[in-house]
């Protein structure tokens, strides 16, 4: 495994007005692996904590949230133990990050040229000139057509497809081992969509990285990703190898998910799957799931352990039998 | 086309610039005028500023004298001229000295937050809640009135107001976009600061630098005029108001007013240059080619 990560507990504590502590318990044990050369797909509704786990991992946590438990082993090394120097070296050069839109992602005062430039000699010593070369050369690896135009180029000169392209050039540029693709897609029209995912599959494969790739979208997990997580308030209900998962969902979350349509998770209205997600300043002791699940029964009320089923792992009561 | 070619691009620029913004063009071209003055100030008039002659005092404007002669004799189109020097001389330094405390706690403060934010911050507002004026007056004369303390204590009563515009725009920055990317791809704070939120958070602070120091002007004018900044007979124009002052009341109007209007003249080309600049500051605003 590249990426492992267990029980990872994240939590957003805030005073109200009366000084009351409060604490939303945004991630409740999440647990997953990437290995090398496979892309997960971590799936779930609004609010499920998604990008949460990923800012968790790198350490882009911003008060009032904070990691309260966990671990996450990459290359040996546990990422929510590092300190911030250690951390600012493995982040851009050994982990790329896609971020979602790709036209903020990217520095209005600076060319593209110069972007790719920087973000290379953050992480090693190297000419302008060698440096610069890389990027002509990353720039046409991820398909951009006239690349030494484009260097010069300004942000807000690119097309949203154009942009993302770049974006995922500056994440690539230093060669990372692992991946991480928050909504790369989204704001990109559906033929533009397909592409960067294409370009996003071609260069795993070609570079033999690990890779996640966040999406609301299961019909972009089914395509394009070898493994798949699915995320429900704070916790992975389900994983395992896509095909398997998809076609024996264990998992009545998962269940419900595969009988919806992805616009109504995007819209949240999500009525096939039958209510809120729980008030995380109040989470139920059992299965966070159990509120909205169609088979609760006695034992929901007590939390349900993370159980092997015929196509992975299943955090349900049920899974062997369902 | 052809200045361009002919590698005049600042005319070009200049011509776009008066058709984009006629009111800024006009301020960058009274701040050329004063620039020019302070530069060739020799070449433009033949009297010495500073040179009493008791064969002329008082004497009207016209003549041998543009703007007349004070009760020294001086000719005050010389002095008028030579205190543009004193004006940049002091306005430019304050506000570098402004922009070097202010900018870095602005980013610090905007960005990181929490304590550090709390403490400078209200450091920086307990400051302003004396007005600058009466602030600058006791400091100056504390220190005592050379050039060098007016320009510090100037500079150090300003840096709250670059302060404040750099922390905004960093708050407004911080959360998400190019800065957490900038953090995800591994910069540590002093780059993620400088190189990429300094640029973009610097444009509100570069627009304000001109108004700032026609402010800075007004303040080191108004301690000349007080007695408490440069003395006479130095040719500075707050000085040399005070001393027109005195002749207001008998008629011998030119002493005072010619600086008054330079002083004027001066706060309004600051003011409307640092509105073009914010236009211009701004690459996407800047029309291609």
């Amino acid at each position: 495994m590249l990426l492992t990560v267990e029980d990872l507990h994240t939590r957003f504590i805030t005073r109200d007005l009366d000084d009351r502590v409060r604490v939303a318990e945004a991630l409740n044990g999440v647990s997953f692996g990437v290995g090398e050369g496979r892309i997960l797909g971590l799936v779930g509704e609004s609010g499920a904590g998604k990008s949460l786990t990923v800012t968790s991992l790198l350490g882009l946590l911003r008060p009032p949230a904070r990691v309260t438990a966990g671990r996450a082993l990459f290359e040996g090394r546990d990422l929510l133990a590092l300190s911030e120097a250690a951390l600012s070296e493995i982040r851009g050069s050994r982990i790329g990050l896609i971020v979602q839109s790709p036209r903020s992602a990217l520095d209005p005062l600076a060319r593209i040229g110069a972007q790719l430039v920087r973000v290379q000699r953050v992480h090693r010593r190297i000419s302008e000139a060698d440096a610069r070369s890389r990027a002509e050369a990353m720039l046409v690896s991820v398909g951009i057509p006239d690349p030494r135009r484009r260097l010069e180029a300004w942000p807000h000169e690119l097309s949203g497809g154009m942009a993302q392209r770049v974006v995922i050039a500056l994440a690539l540029i230093n060669e990372p081992h692992l991946l991480i693709a928050d909504e790369p897609t989204t704001g990109l029209d559906v033929t533009v969509q397909a592409q960067i995912l294409d370009l996003l599959h071609e260069q795993v494969r070609r570079r033999r990285i690990g890779a996640i790739v966040i999406t609301h979208d299961l019909g972009v997990v089914a395509q394009y990703c070898d493994d798949v997580a699915v995320m429900f308030a704070g916790q992975v209900m389900e994983q395992g190898a896509v095909a398997e998962v998809f076609a024996r969902p264990a998992h009545p979350y998962t269940r419900a998910l595969l009988a919806s349509v992805p616009e109504r998770l995007v819209l949240g209205t999500g009525k096939m799957l039958g209510g809120p997600p729980p008030d995380l300043y109040a989470l139920p002791r059992g299965c966070l799931y159990g509120q909205r699940c169609a088979h609760a029964a006695a034992q929901c009320a007590a939390p349900p352990p993370m159980s092997a089923t015929q196509s992975g792992a299943a955090r349900c009561h049920f899974a062997g039998l369902a | 086309m052809i200045a361009t070619m002919l590698g005049f691009a600042p005319l070009a620029r200049a011509r776009g610039l008066s058709r984009r913004s006629p009111m800024a063009a006009i301020g960058v071209l009274i701040l050329a005028l004063f620039v020019i003055a302070a530069l060739f100030e020799p070449l433009l008039t033949q009297y010495d500023p500073v040179a009493a002659d008791t064969t002329a005092l008082m004497k009207p404007p016209g003549g041998a004298h543009l703007f007349g002669t004070d009760a020294n004799g001086m000719d005050v189109y010389a002095r008028v001229l030579r205190g543009t020097r004193y004006a940049f001389g002091i306005a430019i330094p304050a506000v570098l000295v402004a922009m070097l405390i202010g900018v870095p706690v602005g980013l610090l403060t905007g960005y990181l937050g929490g304590w550090t934010d709390e403490v400078l911050m209200r450091g920086f507002d307990a400051m302003r809640v004396f007005p600058s004026i009466i602030l600058a007056l006791a400091v100056v004369s504390a220190a005592g009135p050379s050039l060098v303390n007016v320009v510090i204590v100037l500079g150090v009563l300003d840096a709250p107001v670059f302060a404040r515009l750099v922390r905004s725009e960093v708050l407004a920055l911080r959360s998400g976009g190019f800065v957490e990317s900038a953090v995800a791809a591994g910069n540590t704070l002093p780059r993620l600061l400088f190189v990429h939120l300094m640029p973009n958070a610097l444009a509100g602070a570069m627009a304000q630098s001109a108004v700032r120091a026609a402010w800075a002007v007004r303040i080191s004018t108004t301690l000349a005029f007080l007695g408490l900044g440069i003395q006479p007979p130095t040719p500075e124009w707050g000085a040399m108001i005070r001393q027109g002052a005195e002749y207001m009341v008998t008629g011998q109007w030119w002493v005072g007013v010619f600086p008054g209007i330079a002083l004027i003249l001066l706060s309004l080309g600051l003011n409307l240059a640092g509105d073009g600049l914010s236009e211009l500051l701004d690459p996407r605003q800047r029309k291609a080619g």
